[in-house]
């Protein structure tokens, strides 16, 4: 194929893409520098930046993001390799069962956070309170726990499938107890899975947007950084530091997935490769 | 979406007949749905009126008033847009600005919305437009500030503040109707006591017990120190919030609560349509919320779901205070950049003329015009207008009144003294602290 | 290609006695995962809210299925399950067409500064949605697309395009070249041969795009929110939004309206379950 015939097929699809994410992504971070005021541009520079790292809010939002994914880590990560390790063996039990768990993730969050709404209702649902503040953060990883486990779940079993029949014979042979055979076996050959499963699970607490949205409209401790930005912008009129706040979410999840990658194939090869 | 079915298995011709049957479909179905597909018309010769009456009946009513309007001037047809309430004042609203296929005409809330709009210079000045009888048929104080250009109409007054009681209940334990909020209080403790949740709320959205409190603290501190706290303008200090402190003793005396009804907290958590529900079933004896409560009263009893008489009173009031209450205007505006500021006018004067609000009023509006009185009928409505034609200093809900911003912190600090995790000091520092960061930020 | 789940060369493997031992716990777990989905349906069908709440675990006393009526007199339900049909579908044609063009010439070795777009398009993939945002809202606007059908299918197809870009353009390079080369020494042009030879054998692929690309768009609730504020054209989530915060005070009619929205995905579900769970799978982890 000749280099134009390359670029024909390539351009379109790339044109969409730059026109409705990667223009608007860089605008993002000019509008948070510059703002337009009766015609005439006004620098703001890093202001806005300054104003948003001393902002409580934002602060106490980026926390909550933090907090979320950490907890989303024992629910959605550990529960679903929990689940992998359970469901291995290939029964037929095992196979409806699999489906069973994944049918959440097909959900949208909207729905799952509507329904748990009603089944956490106060005054009149089945188990009143557990959205309260104090538990909010809590509850709302259960919840993404719930819709996402399984998923994990399909990863890990995808890892687990990939592990050499020998290998796991030589460890029984060996006399490995189930535990021996998944720390010192299994675990060390899934680290591939396990990077992608940790970015995942990263990306997603961080891009976390309908759940809070839905659940949480106004309580503290269930504002994120993803649903703070949209009030800011829209709610309360401040477009420049709604884009600022855009930016710095952008720059963490980005920062955050390209040094996270980095980190976890450096940090972990090593301790394997040690032990 | 299966990778095990394959088209190659099917004869050739087959496949042929199935690929033209499925153009056949998509060009079918693109025809179908054409009008979902289209985009909004961008011709400049229509008249765009954006509003967000939902309902069947308002917009019957809506439609009626379009209705005559395209008969006297059939060459500019009107588009209606309407949105979800919600959708336009958090988005709609400013969204409607941008863009090359803006709104001629839209629905807006009296105070900070219309304020930002005329300094944009989103709004028209319509006095030119207007006589003095078009305007003498409004109540003067909903028209917005007496000087300067006359940017917005007003249809409606809604009160934020009422108390809707559960009169069955209040007979059943001997108590009466509070005349002060010391009485208020006492009768709040009394139904605790027994094991009743005394009064509902669902504060999830922060705006239905903000607007409460806004109307305490200003009733104890007089309009003008209300907008001054508000504006940052002097120091918000314990002494100062002490009309705030009803809510601090109604989380101290569990008020908000009740065993198997509502836990602790629970407020928090509900939104203004579960309390709604709550109230409406008969599990509380009291539920502070707005006039527009009157439209689901009337629906509760229309389908025989209303198993209690109930009776409605305003915020009792402290001896010695100011009479002020909280009102909510909405009306309408004319966008400034309009291609037909007459007939935008010309629309708004029909639409607001007695013919129409008679209509409203009808469906337990509050209708901002002078003989509003002669033509509504119902029995609370009227109770209402008699209310509102008390006097009483003004005061805007803060959402309305101030930047959302500001509104959103006051907010804040009446959800956070309801559920006991702030007292009056805590929240005259939280609310000082505040300060600096939203004047930097309205620059 | 596509994520293996089990062994190849394990066959249905016999349950021991050891997995016995723990199917009550494992079919208890199961039960607790399907409860809310349940709950959702059979709330749907009961007459009032105390009988949502008083028996949850019940069956309803009598079916109430005007309630699904309700949802879509009142919520307009019909309206948006259209209009999402119409934008999931024009998405997916959308995503499939320009995902495979540039994933067939993404997926030449030799192709110019290929590393650097692939680089690129996982970039996009990785960015959150807000941080593009508020531009968006004001290039469609300019595009006179704002409020419309279209600039929700356009923002999905951009949004769709990296993961499919990925997928497709990994699975191209795995294509012996030698085919291109035998195409070419029959006299077939890079666009014959891409339409009657590569994207055919692309299918394994293409379902997986179709699969990630019809959840996330049926899914999709911020763009939607944002980007359609008619509620004549909403799609599913943002009109089911809208649905609950304006009307209803009546449970039922709300999870009736929730039931519509899952049915459709759950039935697809159902049929497919091994290419949906291999397909979101796949979509997460190449890109």
């Amino acid at each position: 194929m000749s280099r134009r015939g390359q670029a024909l097929f390539f351009a379109p699809g790339m044109l969409v893409f730059a026109l409705f994410v990667l223009l608007p992504a860089t605008q993002t971070w000019v509008d948070s520098v510059v703002v337009w005021k009766q015609g005439r541009a006004e620098w703001l520079g890093l202001g806005l930046y300054k104003m948003a790292l001393a902002d409580g809010r934002f602060q106490r939002a980026l926390g909550s993001n933090l907090v979320y994914f950490l907890w989303t880590l024992l629910f959605e990560v550990v529960a679903g390799l929990m689940l992998a390790l359970g469901l291995e063996r290939n029964t037929r039990w095992n196979q409806w069962l699999r489906v069973i768990f994944f049918a959440p993730a097909v959900l949208s969050m909207v729905v799952v956070g509507l329904v748990f709404g009603f089944l956490f209702k106060d005054g009149v649902g089945l188990l009143p309170g557990w959205l309260n503040e104090g538990n909010a953060l809590l509850t709302v990883s259960l919840i993404s726990g719930w819709a996402s486990a399984g998923f994990f779940m399909v990863i890990f079993l995808g890892g687990l499938a990939g592990i050499p029949e020998d290998v796991l014979e030589a460890a029984r042979l060996d006399g490995a107890s189930a535990w021996q055979t998944f720390w010192f076996v299994k675990l060390p050959l899934l680290r591939e899975v396990v990077y992608v499963a940790l970015l995942v699970c990263f990306t997603g607490a961080f891009k976390a947007f309908d759940l809070f949205w839905v659940l949480f409209r106004n309580q503290e401790e269930g504002t994120i950084v993803g649903t703070l930005l949209v009030r800011e912008f829209f709610q309360y009129g401040h477009p420049a530091y709604g884009s600022a706040l855009s930016a710095i979410l952008a720059a963490v999840v980005t920062a955050g997935t390209i040094l996270g990658m980095k980190a976890l194939r450096w940090g972990l090869d090593r301790s394997w490769r040690s032990r | 979406m299966p990778a095990e079915f394959s088209f190659a298995s099917l004869p050739s011709r087959a496949r042929r007949g199935g690929r033209i049957l499925a153009w056949a479909l998509v060009v079918l179905a693109a025809y179908a749905f054409r009008e979902r597909l289209s985009l909004s018309s961008a011709s400049r010769d229509r008249l765009r009126f954006v509003h967000s009456f939902t309902t069947a009946s308002e917009r019957a009513i809506i439609d009626d008033a379009v209705a005559e309007f395209q008969r006297a001037h059939p060459e500019l047809p009107v588009d209606q847009i309407a949105f979800n309430s919600e959708t336009y004042q958090n988005i709609g609203w400013r969204l409607q600005f941008q863009g090359d296929r803006q709104s001629d005409v839209f629905f807006t809330w009296l105070g900070y919305k219309t304020r930002q709009a005329d300094q944009e210079g989103w709004s028209l000045d319509m006095k030119p437009y207007l006589s003095a009888e078009d305007l003498d048929q409004f109540l003067p104080s909903t028209l917005g500030p007496s000087s300067g250009a006359l940017t917005f109409l007003p249809q409606s007054v809604d009160l934020s503040n009422l108390i809707w009681v559960n009169r069955d209940c209040f007979r059943t334990n001997g108590l009466i109707e509070p005349r002060t909020r010391q009485e208020w209080l006492a009768v709040s403790i009394e139904l605790r006591r027994r094991g009743l949740l005394a009064l509902v709320q669902g504060n999830r959205e922060f705006w239905p017990m903000g607007n409460l409190g806004a109307e305490l603290l200003g009733r104890s501190v007089g309009v003008e120190s209300l907008q001054d706290l508000f504006m940052g303008r002097i120091p918000a200090t314990p002494q100062r919030l002490e009309g705030l402190r009803l809510l601090v003793d109604w989380a101290r005396e569990g008020c908000l609560d009740a065993p198997g009804i509502l836990s602790p907290g629970g407020i928090g958590t509900l939104s203004d349509l579960d309390a709604k529900v709550l109230f409406l079933g008969g599990k509380a004896a009291q539920h502070p919320i707005g006039s527009w409560f009157t439209a689901d009263i009337r629906d509760a009893k229309d389908h025989g779901e209303l198993r209690f008489e109930p009776g409605v009173f305003s915020v009792p009031p402290n001896p010695g205070e100011a009479e002020a209450r909280v009102a909510v205007i909405t009306g309408y505006q004319v966008n400034r950049r309009t291609r037909h500021p007459d007939l935008a006018v010309d629309f708004l004067r029909r639409l607001l003329s007695r013919k129409y609000q008679e209509r409203f009023a009808a469906l337990g509006n509050l209708s901002a015009r002078k003989d509003a009185v002669a033509f509504t009928t119902e029995p609370i409505p009227r109770q209402l207008l008699a209310l509102l034609a008390r006097p009483a200093a003004m005061i805007p809900p803060p959402d309305t009144g101030y930047s959302p911003e500001r509104a959103a912190v006051f907010y804040e600090i009446c959800a956070k003294l309801l559920l006991g995790k702030l007292d009056l000091d805590g929240a005259a520092r939280i609310w000082t602290e505040q300060q600096p960061s939203l004047a930097q930020k309205e620059k | 290609m596509e994520v293996a789940m089990t062994r190849s060369s394990a066959t249905a493997a016999r349950a021991t006695l050891g997995d016995r031992l723990m199917r009550p716990l494992w079919i208890l777990g199961a039960l607790a995962c399907l409860f809310p989905v349940a709950w959702m349906f059979l709330g749907s069908v009961k007459k009032t809210n105390q009988e949502l709440y008083d028996h949850p675990f019940s069956l309803p006393q009598s079916w109430a299925w005007e309630n699904y009526a309700q949802a879509v007199r009142e919520g307009r339900m019909g309206d948006y399950l259209v209009n999402s049909l119409l934008v999931v579908a024009l998405s997916v044609v959308g995503t499939v067409v320009l995902g495979a063009w540039s994933g067939y010439a993404l997926g030449k070795r030799d192709f110019p500064w290929r590393a650097t777009w692939l680089g690129v398009i996982f970039l996009g993939s990785i960015l959150p949605v807000q941080a593009t945002l508020f531009p968006l809202i004001r290039i469609l606007q300019t595009l006179g697309l704002h409020d419309s059908l279209w600039a929700l299918i356009l923002a999905y197809i951009a949004q769709s395009l990296p993961p499919a870009i990925w997928l497709l353009a990994a699975y191209f390079q795995s294509i012996p070249r030698d085919l291109e080369e035998a195409a070419r020494i029959d006299g077939a042009s890079a666009w014959r041969f891409y339409t009657s030879i590569l994207f055919p054998i692309a299918k394994p692929a293409i379902a997986t795009v179709v699969v990630i690309t019809c959840l996330n768009t049926w899914n999709e609730f911020l763009l939607a929110m944002l980007l359609v504020l008619d509620p004549m054209k909403k799609t599913l989530p943002a009109g089911m939004i809208a649905f609950e915060a304006a009307h209803s005070t009546f449970y039922p009619a709300l999870l009736a309206g929730l039931t519509l929205i899952s049915v459709p995905t759950l039935m697809v579900y159902a049929l497919f379950n091994r290419q949906v769970m291999r397909g979101m799978v796949a979509g997460a982890v190449k890109s």
